[in-house]
């Protein structure tokens, strides 16, 4: 599979010349974007799922056309044809399903027309990704707020710090861990059976040698689609470049390898071993450790667009091992709430504290996040109603008990403040109700 | 084993067959390495959720997981869940092979290992000894559009085995167990293109069936098969092969006829060798590819494992033969006691397959570990087996160790005798110690290989080239136990040249001298041969 070249790739890419994106395309609102995470799973490929999948099977019929038209019929695809691919997999995650055929459009423009089909599962990759983050931050001080995700990938606001790193090598891996997963469910026709393996034997790969593996073809369909994103050849491009290949090999890494006998009379004589993909869990912990031992390197300073520095870059991440993630700037400071970088600072930020099972990262999360940042730690007592002494049975039937039980929970608030008490409290309210409601749909069934 | 070739055969020439069965050697390692592809091709599945929207579940519909007629999905069990949908109506559907694939008879097997996917939840944990019962049906079909015909279906139990690494706490909800594989279906010929498997995991809380086995999100299948390349590399080799091991066994025993007198054990032994590799050898693996025999697969053990125990016998009788003490052997009965263990340890292996493999003949889901009975009957098996092996290498390293002991007691007379006796002795002496030599030879690189596969990922890159080092290590221990063999019967057959036969003595003509060489042969040696050698004998 070839790799579009950057030309073409910037060429279709990149916006009108010197024009001003429309503003509209910024604000994207997080709620949004929240719910479309929660109702897609995991790992999933959300092909019956609204417009975008609706879209996919037309296309899989007439390549281009229909989708196109499909485009002018959402009346915001006709604004969005003049954004390109700046935004990059995370816009296009959260908005994939509103605007289908804008991204689909893109993607057309990117690669091969083969690709559609495996554009679901890049944005369900993509998106699996962004909620490991969620999970690796969620005691952290940044947070991996979708706020950041966006801009991070546009280019002026860009920025090139450590998280950016982790951002873009988890949603990498994402990427490729769905591909792989989805193609083990049969959802491509030719996953795995790229011959690059069995060159030589042309259309026979799969009778002579077996088709490669399907984590091979997760990884080179996650570098189309992720890398392409990266138009630019400076030294940020060149850093995310190098994180998503980090992201990639962290997937790799965290194969473990599982073997069978079956010789003779089952013995060991004959044995065959595979890899198999972990829980997407365990990448994220591999790249949480990766994201606290991040390289620094500095490049930034006196770096202009000229043939000589670009070879420079290249050559300071070539020596970099490609399973470390690397980062230009430091990170700022998350304590406090900065409105150019889209920073909401550490106030009305839940922390814990106390638990028999938690780590000590965890158990010092209010002082990192509340006391270090000069913030006070304020306790709130909620009654939670949740359901205990269920009774489950494979897959589809649980019978619960309802049992009400008060949690303290702890949120930073300014010393003395009342205004991030107000937060803390239209905070405080959400969850349980939300929990409530869950139940309510379990109990019927 | 008056005369041997080995014996009567320069230095020279010996070298050059060395060389020649070296040459054969390498050149058995490339074919594996450089032309086979990997023995194995694993495919991972993932099992599609669909939804038996029938009334009854008896019905004989057929779920696909995609392409045409596919069946309605479900991507989670939440969406289950919301849509009222019953355990019992789920169906797991996995299509073998992937989309745009298809089955060949050149696979010869197809295995197949059962993954769950177990979330652990605080309050619906996995129960100790948890059992799986899962009720599979195995269909295939020859072209993509007609209907599926029925070829197994079974009521199987698996027993999970699995354990939650981190803590067990509400945080680490949703993380998955680790679970043993568990052995799911093993198919011994693949007549089919397309084979589809349903799965379904029936609750019923009375009975306690599937009620404690956790959180199933998900069922992963591994499926393994040989690959096409692999198959046709080496029945390429087996047919190339069986021919010379043929011919040189007919040349062998048509010298031993040409004696006058009656073959002695070791030159049956030998020649029983021979069978049993010719026996291996035969390709009738190619009847595999037109006709759907499974019971191949069980075929192919009982000929290795025939093959083994012959092997290991000869080890045993060629070391009695060649003790060199005064006792009469020459007889079969005499090694019963080291040949009893290979017997009846090859037995227990032979009852343990046919009780595996066998019974997979007619149930290809039938696994004999999945019971607590099977288990136990099966470590039984390989238990006794084990030690009936123990006992023989403790048998065998015994017999060596009181063979180097008579040598090294021959070798402290040998300056007193004279030069004729004493080549003679030195003779005897490097026909075992040469067989011995080769076996340990042959030995360690078998192991030394088999280690190397282990360890090591499957294939080498060397520049450009890939090597497959687990075909290598099939293809290369093949063609060296089939060397070996060939070896053994052209160096050990009878020489033609008279004058070798001189070399041995006759333990009555020796007068005064201690050291006898009781080489079996030597005394049921033909009557002419024996008068020669008193001559020469009293002439020294």
């Amino acid at each position: 599979m070839m790799r579009p070249s950057v030309d073409t790739v910037r060429s279709s890419l990149e916006g009108p010349p010197g024009g001003q994106r429309p503003p509209v395309q910024l604000h994207f609102s997080p709620r949004t974007a929240l719910n479309l995470q929660t109702s897609h799973p995991p790992h999933e490929t959300p092909r019956e799922a609204g417009a975008e999948g609706f879209c996919r099977r037309e296309l899989s019929v007439l390549p281009a056309a229909p989708c196109a038209e499909r485009g002018s019929v959402l009346r915001a695809a006709t604004m969005f044809t003049h954004l390109k691919g700046f935004y990059g997999v995370f816009v296009l995650v959260t908005h994939m399903r509103s605007y289908c055929c804008w991204s689909v459009n893109n993607f057309l423009m990117t690669g091969p027309k083969a690709y559609l089909i495996y554009s679901s599962s890049v944005a369900a990759g993509a998106q699996s990704g962004i909620e490991e983050c969620k999970y690796q931050f969620a005691w952290d001080r940044w947070n991996c707020p979708e706020r950041a995700l966006q801009l991070s990938t546009h280019s002026s606001l860009r920025s090139a710090n450590r998280e950016t790193a982790f951002v873009h090598a988890i949603s990498s891996a994402g990427v490729m861990y769905t591909l792989t997963r989805n193609c083990s469910l049969g959802d491509f026709d030719n996953c795995g059976c790229d011959d690059t393996r069995n060159g030589q034997r042309g259309g026979h790969g799969w009778l002579w040698g077996g088709c490669s593996d399907n984590v091979g073809f997760g990884e080179a369909i996650s570098k189309q689609f992720v890398d392409a994103l990266e138009t630019g050849q400076d030294a940020r491009a060149a850093m995310n470049l190098h994180n998503n290949e980090a992201g990639r090999k962290a997937v790799k890494g965290t194969m473990q390898r599982t073997c069978k006998c079956h010789g003779v009379s089952g013995s060991c004589t004959t044995q065959t071993c595979w890899l198999q993909l972990p829980e997407f869990r365990e990448v994220g912990n591999y790249l949480k450790e990766k994201y606290h031992r991040a390289l620094k390197v500095d490049l930034l300073q006196g770096a202009g667009n000229s043939a000589a520095s670009r070879g420079a870059i290249s050559e300071t991440f070539n020596a970099i091992s490609r399973k470390e993630l690397v980062h230009l700037e430091d990170s700022p400071d998350y304590c406090l709430e900065n409105r150019t970088l889209g920073l909401p600072g550490m106030e009305g930020r839940e922390c814990v504290r106390k638990g028999k099972n938690l780590s000590k990262w965890e158990k010092r999360s209010c002082r990192r996040l509340c006391g270090d940042c000069g913030l006070a730690v304020e306790e709130r007592k909620a009654e939670l109603v949740s359901s205990c002494n269920c009774k489950f049975h494979w897959c589809c039937a649980v019978k619960c008990e309802q049992c009400r039980k008060t949690v303290t929970k702890y949120y930073c608030a300014r010393k003395g403040g009342a205004a991030a008490v107000q937060v803390q409290k239209a905070r405080g309210n959400e969850s349980p109700a939300s929990r409530r409601k869950n139940l309510r749909l379990r109990k019927k069934h | 084993m008056a005369g041997a070739i080995i014996e009567n055969m320069s230095t020279k020439k010996l070298v050059i067959f060395g060389v020649i069965l070296l040459l054969f050697q390498a050149f058995s390692f490339m074919v594996g390495g450089l032309i086979a592809p990997g023995p194995t091709s694993v495919v991972h599945y993932l099992a599609t959720k669909c939804v038996d929207t029938a009334k009854s579940h008896q019905s004989t519909k057929w779920f696909m997981p995609w392409g045409p007629n596919q069946c309605e999905k479900i991507r989670t069990f939440d969406e289950a869940m919301a849509k009222k949908i019953e355990a019992n109506n789920i169906v797991f559907a996995v299509h073998i092979p992937l989309p745009n694939k298809e089955m060949s008879p050149w696979f010869q097997f197809i295995l197949v290992i059962l993954q769950f996917d177990i979330a652990f939840k605080m309050n619906n944990q996995i129960e100790d000894g948890a059992l799986a019962t899962v009720d599979v049906g195995l269909a295939y079909r020859d072209d993509s559009l007609s209907e599926w015909t029925e070829m197994a279906h079974s009521l199987e139990q698996r027993k999970l085995n699995c354990n939650f690494t981190t803590i067990k706490t509400y945080e680490n909800e949703g993380r998955y167990y680790e679970c043993d594989l568990l052995p799911f279906m093993e198919v011994g010929s693949v007549a089919h293109k397309y084979y589809l498997l349903n799965i379904r995991l029936p609750v019923h809380e009375r009975k306690k069936v599937n009620v404690g086995i956790g959180e199933i999100k998900d069922i992963r299948l591994v499926g393994i098969h040989q690959n096409g390349g692999f198959t046709k590399v080496w029945f390429a080799m087996k047919t190339f092969l069986t021919p010379s091991i043929l011919i040189i066994m007919i040349w062998y025993w048509r010298r031993i006829t040409l004696m006058t007198r009656p073959p002695v054990l070791l030159e049956k032994v030998i020649f029983a060798l021979g069978i049993s590799m010719t026996f291996i050898n035969i390709p009738v693996e190619w009847f595999s590819v037109g006709f759907n025999w499974t019971w191949m697969l069980l075929f192919g053990d009982i000929r290795q494992g025939i093959f083994y125990s012959m092997l290991l016998s000869f080890w045993i009788i060629f070391c009695g033969e060649h003790l060199m003490d005064q006792t009469e052997r020459n007889r079969f009965s005499i090694y019963w006691k080291q040949v009893g263990p290979i017997v009846f340890g090859s037995f227990c292996l032979f009852i343990f397959d046919m009780c595996e493999r066998g019974v997979q003949l007619t149930n290809p889901f039938y696994s004999i570990w999945a019971s607590d009975v099977g288990t136990e009957l099966a470590m039984a098996f390989i238990i006794v087996a084990g030690i009936c092996a123990c006992l023989y290498f403790l048998f065998l390293c015994f017999m060596v160790f009181q063979v180097f002991r008579n040598i090294s007691g021959k070798r402290t007379s040998l300056p007193a005798m004279s030069k004729a006796r004493r080549l003679h002795y030195e003779g005897l002496i490097f026909r075992f110690k040469f067989l011995m030599l080769v076996t340990l030879f042959c030995a360690a690189m078998t192991v030394i290989f088999f280690i190397i596969s282990q360890v090591n990922e499957g294939h080498w890159h060397w520049g450009d080239y890939t090597v497959q080092v687990n075909s290598a290590f099939f293809t290369g221990i093949y063609g060296m136990w089939n060397l070996y063999v060939f070896a053994i019967m052209f160096l050990y057959a009878p020489s033609h040249k008279r004058y070798g036969d001189n070399q041995s003595s006759d333990p009555g003509a020796s007068s005064g001298e201690e050291i006898q060489l009781t080489t079996t042969i030597t005394h049921v040696d033909g009557p002419t041969e024996v008068y020669k050698m008193m001559g020469k004998d009293s002439q020294e």
